[in-house]
């Protein structure tokens, strides 16, 4: 039951946008994730005919490597899947986190002429919440289930908040940092040359 | 049991039609995404380039029959909103192809179509109840607050990396010219010295 209710969840999320990749080709992308963040990426792929311009189905031997790296490169999550998959991870740190996905045909070859249509989706925060499912584990009615969305909503605000004021202090010591090399190479310039040119005459 | 599972089979996730990504584009790379829609769908794109070089990018979105739709030359970021007159494979591309050795960072958010139901039983036949609807206002609320804060941290993000650029650049700024301010001063009162001790030394040689 719960496995048909993932199943049309999948199928709800069909619409995405999709980029055309070369076999072995890699696709990057950056999420800058504050801490304790789950993210959820669900991808599938397609053969674009560039002759007929049409979309082919994939031969399931397609396999896509999926590498999640976190801000110090340590990796998070590195797996295959099929021609179709889901992956997640919840980030330890805040910072950007790198999402990695490349085909990989070893058996067959793809089709001269074609490229790879990869739909990749992924989801931050609350937006990764399956609430059909929840609804369902939790046996919610449906008011429940708007209130337990507006809980994760502002769960999610909050977080974005802390990230936020995190970030800040980053920034303000970058930036005080700035000021005392401009300020102390000042100073050290103003020692140096003043004994230069109030003792030169006397050299 | 069995109504359940088939009641599963119609519940489906609350999505927000829209995907959001951030990529880099290497110098000269040009970097495309495609959506198919149907016809009459208002779409959105919002991007900001949020690290690399001037900040700035070329973007492009044709409809399926190739025409062009929006066109422009080295924005810094942008925000462009179209209805389809037709079903098909929309284009929006990203060049970076007029810089050198600058690669950028871009942020994407590719919106369409219309908020679906929580679960396909609220498809909005029977009227809200008062608490209902103030749950859905609440609910549109707190989008426009994540869509604002997902705004500022990439802001933020553009400043940062703006403002550790300019503590790099003063930072080996301020050590060379110390360095060279330190070593021409020394050099020139030892120029000057010289020039004098070698004068003496002629005077002397002439008396």
């Amino acid at each position: 039951m719960l496995t048909l209710a993932l199943l049309s969840a999948l199928c709800g999320l069909a619409s995405s946008v999709f980029l055309r990749v070369a076999d072995k080709e890699r696709a990057c992308f950056t999420e800058n994730l504050p801490s304790r963040t789950r993210l959820v990426g669900v991808y599938w792929t397609r053969l674009y005919d560039e002759q007929g311009y049409r979309y082919l189905p994939v031969h399931p031997d397609l396999e896509v490597n999926v590498l999640a790296t976190d801000p110090d490169e340590q990796v998070l999550l590195s797996g295959s899947g099929g021609p179709e998959g889901n992956f997640s991870f919840t980030s330890r740190r805040t910072g950007n986190h790198r999402i990695c996905l490349r085909s990989n045909s070893t058996r067959r070859p793809l089709v001269a002429g074609g490229a790879l249509a990869l739909h990749l989706d992924l989801r931050v925060g609350d937006r990764t919440n399956n609430y059909a499912q929840i609804a369902i584990e939790d046996k919610l009615t449906e008011l429940q289930l708007r209130v337990r969305r507006l809980t994760e909503q502002v769960y999610h605000i909050q977080n974005n908040q802390d990230y936020y004021r995190l970030r800040l202090k980053e920034v303000h010591w970058i930036q005080s940092s700035t000021s005392r090399w401009i300020f102390w190479c000042v100073v050290v310039q103003t020692l140096c040359l003043v004994p230069l040119v109030a003792w030169s005459p006397a050299w | 049991m069995l109504f359940l599972g088939l009641g599963c089979l119609l519940l489906q996730v609350s999505a927000v039609l829209g995907t959001e990504l951030t990529f880099e584009l290497a110098d000269n790379e040009k970097q495309c995404f495609y959506e198919a829609l149907e016809k009459d769908v208002k779409f959105e794109i919002d991007f900001q380039v949020i690290a690399g070089g001037n900040y700035d990018v070329d973007s492009f979105v044709t409809d399926p029959q190739n025409n062009v739709l929006y066109n422009e030359k080295k924005k810094q970021y942008d925000s462009f909103s179209h209805t389809t007159t037709m079903a098909g494979t929309f284009k929006v591309c990203f060049s970076n192809e007029f810089s050198t050795f600058t690669h950028k960072t871009v942020y994407l958010d590719f919106r369409h179509g219309d908020e679906e139901p929580l679960i396909q039983t609220m498809n909005g036949a029977t009227a809200l109840t008062q608490l209902e609807s103030s749950c859905v206002a609440i609910h549109e609320v707190l989008k426009v607050v994540d869509d604002s804060q997902t705004w500022y941290r990439l802001r933020e993000a553009h400043d940062r990396t703006k403002a550790e650029h300019l503590l790099e650049r003063v930072t080996y700024w301020s050590i060379g010219e110390t360095v060279l301010l330190f070593v021409i001063g020394l050099g020139q009162v030892v120029m000057l010295k010289s020039f004098f001790s070698e004068r003496k030394g002629s005077v002397a040689a002439a008396t």
